[in-house]
């Protein structure tokens, strides 16, 4: 624009009246979505990587049922928002994120038409579900289809077949030693593995006499794959479930957007480390009997903190982060204050891990954020702000 | 500071603060000197206006100003043609020949009454009428507040870099006239070198600079009573109450020029700016500049689609060119097209962002829905006076709900007794 141009005065009565602020920091509900979108394509990317193509094939069905179901139901109610296509994308994304690349086509159809239509069209949209869609649709079809999407063997391509491998056949993991030290030239595209979640709901197999420490440290060396495996991903597992430094890249993501708050994530990993550390690990004797030992997080053995890996291994091990980081900070269906998030967080962290180590529980992570959902409302009850002024007040001097 | 010509004419209301109307006391066709009174404060909670340039008067009329419709005024033809910056009083006093103390509390109150002014605050009242509420109250704290009350604001920057003698000379006479414990200078601790410059300017008076942050919306009274001195304020009292005296740092340099030469309360300086103004900065207005004048010459870089008086946050909207500038200005902002940003409100997604925010611990999202449902009775349990009207909430909210519009309108509509 020149310098000299002369911008005429407003016409009168074209001004623009209407109350304070002239000024909003978030605009509309839609970059919300955006947000977690690209926090959940972070995660979709690893699965990508670790699983190949199937990865999309199972993101494309879910996304496109999600889509589909939204879309037919707000055509027959005539109910239009611009946002509820954005959002219901979202839900099939991170239903996606939540499902093993390895299930059968039906699954995702099934899962992605229930999140959506018990999730968010049934209770009438963002804002007025009380249980996250996601988490509805992922415990349908874990009872629905539970050996789909809690396999024995998780699949997950070779080293040297990364991203363009094909997720077929392959073997089995455990007899080779761990992913890493499996032979790049080898002509198999696909190794099968039990992800850690899995052997860690499970009574651990021992003989009588042994101390904890050696049980642990037995688990540890001979069970699980190394540690480091758990973060890379490379253990198997669902698609957004396997690799962790996906997941907490992006829950850095929404924890920068301010879309995570801190209280919740630090309430869940404290209260997850603690009631790992204490709670007992049930064992089965090689006669057949049960039993149990307390105190696991404080075994040491031959001078090795052991209990503390075993406490790790929890933290890493399937559902865990990714309900915590990506499906637990959705704005509707979590608590309205912050300290309302440390209580729903810590929740979360005692009830996926006595599901996980006393019941045994596959998928226990998805059931706490269930329980936790439904809790909101005596959180958000229980945990109002004090209204400035209204009590405690300092004497005058 | 930028100069602003004189106006070929005025419309100078006889209100200019949230209080009741000045008393016309002069006749069209009268010239009057510039600083002479024509609005005189005639029931308490008014102020006496002044006029702001030498001129004649041409007629009696209505106004609108930016917070009130059918203001009565007083046109004014200046015929002085110097511009309304520094130049007009050249002839200034030192300041070093005023005394360093006011005892009496009572003559600084009516001096500052006979000059109209006010205490620059939002909402506005006299300034005389404060400080006598201060002393009747035993205050023994002053807070001088130099933070922005609104991010945008830019003035005390330019104030504390140029008014330091003033400054200290004002702050000196309420110490001893409210025989004060302490005064406190709230600042921004942002800009490091002015602290220093005016920890080691200060001291030896009894000025304590604190060195806050200057996060929105800390400029406002009831938070710096709490950060400065930790007194929480009880529900629906006011600084003075817990013995606090908040002021604005404008307050002060006008106060030392009522003080110095009884000259009066007729202009401001004026934070003009936003992304429509071509030539942004600080002028100095007078009261009773048109609202059109202001936008000829500040110049228009994009045709301007809300004209705000006031900051983004707690301004209010000007409907008309014809409105006038009055004591309450403080900025006047000039938004475009595309930062006119005209909210789509949806329905509340329950994120919980307006409570969270809130420096004042409400629930937004429930005073809304009294307001909504039509039953502020309800709304007495949600504490509404603890409002700051700060907006925050508004501005937070993804789902564009007008909350601090509700929060506000509550406020009106429900009576303070708990
Ligand atoms: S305007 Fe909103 S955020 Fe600010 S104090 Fe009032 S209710 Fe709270
Ligand atoms: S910020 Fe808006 S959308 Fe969020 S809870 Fe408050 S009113 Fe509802």
């Amino acid at each position: 624009m020149s310098d000299n141009q002369v911008i005429p005065l407003p016409e009168p009565g074209s001004l623009r009246s209407g109350a304070s602020p002239y000024w909003r920091g978030v605009p509309g509900v839609v970059p919300i979505a955006a947000t977690f979108l690209l926090a959940a394509s972070i995660v979709i990317i690893s699965g990508l990587i670790l699983f190949g193509w199937n990865t999309l094939r199972v993101l494309a069905i879910s996304v496109a049922v999600a889509l589909l179901v939204e879309s037919t139901f707000s055509l027959l109610t005539r109910r239009t928002r611009s946002w509820s296509e954005a959002y219901a994308l979202l839900v099939g994304v991170l239903f996606a994120c939540t499902l093993p690349p390895t299930v059968n086509w039906h699954v995702p159809v099934v899962g992605a038409a229930f999140a959506i239509m018990l999730g968010q069209v049934l209770p009438g949209g963002v804002g007025n579900y009380i249980w996250h869609p996601v988490v509805l649709g992922r415990i349908a079809v874990q009872i629905l289809f539970h050996d789909q999407v809690t396999p024995k063997w998780s699949s997950v391509l070779a080293p040297g077949h990364l991203l363009w491998g094909n997720l077929d056949g392959g073997q089995e993991l455990s007899t080779l030693g761990s992913w890493g030290s499996y032979p790049v030239s080898q002509d198999v595209q696909t190794l099968l593995s039990v992800p850690p979640a899995e052997h860690l709901r499970l009574p651990i197999i021992t003989e009588s006499g042994v101390s904890n420490g050696e049980m642990i440290a037995g688990l540890v060396r001979d069970i699980l794959p190394p540690w480091p495996d758990t973060l890379f991903g490379v253990v198997g597992g669902g698609i957004g479930e396997a690799c962790v430094i996906a997941v907490i890249v992006a829950g850095l993501l929404l924890l920068w957007r301010g879309f995570l708050r801190w209280p919740m994530v630090v309430a869940a990993i404290v209260s997850a480390v603690v009631l790992t550390a204490m709670l007992p690990v049930r064992i089965l004797l090689a006669d057949g009997t049960m039993a149990t030992r307390w105190f696991p997080g404080l075994a040491g053995w031959e001078g090795l903190p052991v209990g503390l890996v075993y406490v790790c291994y929890h933290l890493t091990a399937g559902e865990f982060l990714l309900v915590l980081l990506l499906l637990a900070p959705d704005p509707s269906s979590s608590p309205l204050t912050s300290r309302g998030h440390a209580w729903f967080g810590f929740i979360i962290g005692v009830v996926t891990i006595m599901l996980r180590v006393l019941m045994g529980m596959p998928a226990s992570g998805y059931w706490a954020l269930i329980i936790a959902n439904t809790m909101v409302g005596v959180i958000n009850r229980t945990t109002k702000r004090r209204i400035f002024g209204t009590w405690r007040v300092k004497p005058v001097y | 500071m930028l100069d602003f010509p004189s106006p070929a004419v005025l419309w100078v209301p006889m209100i200019q603060h949230d209080g009741p109307a000045g008393c016309m006391v002069v006749d069209v066709g009268r010239e009057v000197e510039r600083g002479e009174l024509i609005g005189e404060a005639a029931e308490a909670g008014s102020l006496n206006v002044h006029a702001p340039l030498t001129g004649r008067i041409a007629g009696i009329g209505h106004v609108d100003t930016a917070r009130a419709f059918d203001v009565p005024a007083i046109q004014l033809e200046p015929t002085e043609s110097k511009g309304v910056d520094e130049g007009a009083r050249e002839t200034r006093v030192s300041s070093s020949t005023l005394p360093d103390e006011l005892k009496d509390i009572e003559l600084l109150a009516d001096l500052a009454d006979g000059a109209g002014l006010t205490d620059f605050g939002l909402p506005t009242v006299g300034l005389g009428d404060k400080l006598r509420r201060a002393a009747s109250k035993g205050v023994r704290d002053i807070i001088i507040n130099t933070i922005p009350a609104e991010p945008t604001l830019l003035v005390t920057k330019l104030l504390l870099a140029k008014y330091l003698d003033d400054i200290i000379k004002a702050t000196q006479w309420l110490y001893s006239a409210l025989d004060a414990r302490r005064v406190w200078l709230a600042m921004d601790r942002s800009d490091a070198r002015q602290v220093t410059g005016y920890r080691s300017a200060t001291s030896g008076t009894p000025i304590r600079v604190v060195g806050l942050s200057n996060k929105y919306p800390q400029g406002s009274p009831t938070l710096l009573t709490k950060v400065v001195l930790g007194r929480e304020i009880p529900y629906g009292q006011s600084p003075i109450d817990v013995g606090v005296l908040v002021l604005e740092l404008e307050v002060l340099p006008a106060l030392v020029s009522a003080v110095r030469r009884n000259e009066p309360m007729v202009d401001r300086i004026v934070t003009v700016g936003g992304p429509a103004a071509k030539r942004p900065g600080n002028y100095r207005i007078c009261v009773g500049t048109r609202y059109a004048d202001i936008l000829g010459y500040v110049g228009l870089s994009h045709s301007v689609v809300r004209i705000i008086d006031g900051g983004l946050m707690k301004g209010a909207s000007v409907k008309s060119l014809d409105a006038v500038v009055t004591k309450q200005t403080s900025s006047i902002m000039l938004l475009d097209q595309d930062t006119d940003r005209i909210p789509n409100p949806g329905p509340c997604i329950h994120c919980g962002w307006c409570q969270e925010d809130c420096p004042a611990g409400l629930d937004p999202m429930a005073l809304l829905d009294v307001v909504e449902r039509g039953c502020p009775s309800e709304a007495k349990s949600l504490f509404p006076h603890a409002c700051i009207e700060c907006g925050l909430c508004s501005y937070v909210c993804p789902a564009e709900l007008p909350l601090t519009e509700a929060v506000v309108e509550i406020k009106q509509k429900v009576s303070l007794d708990v």
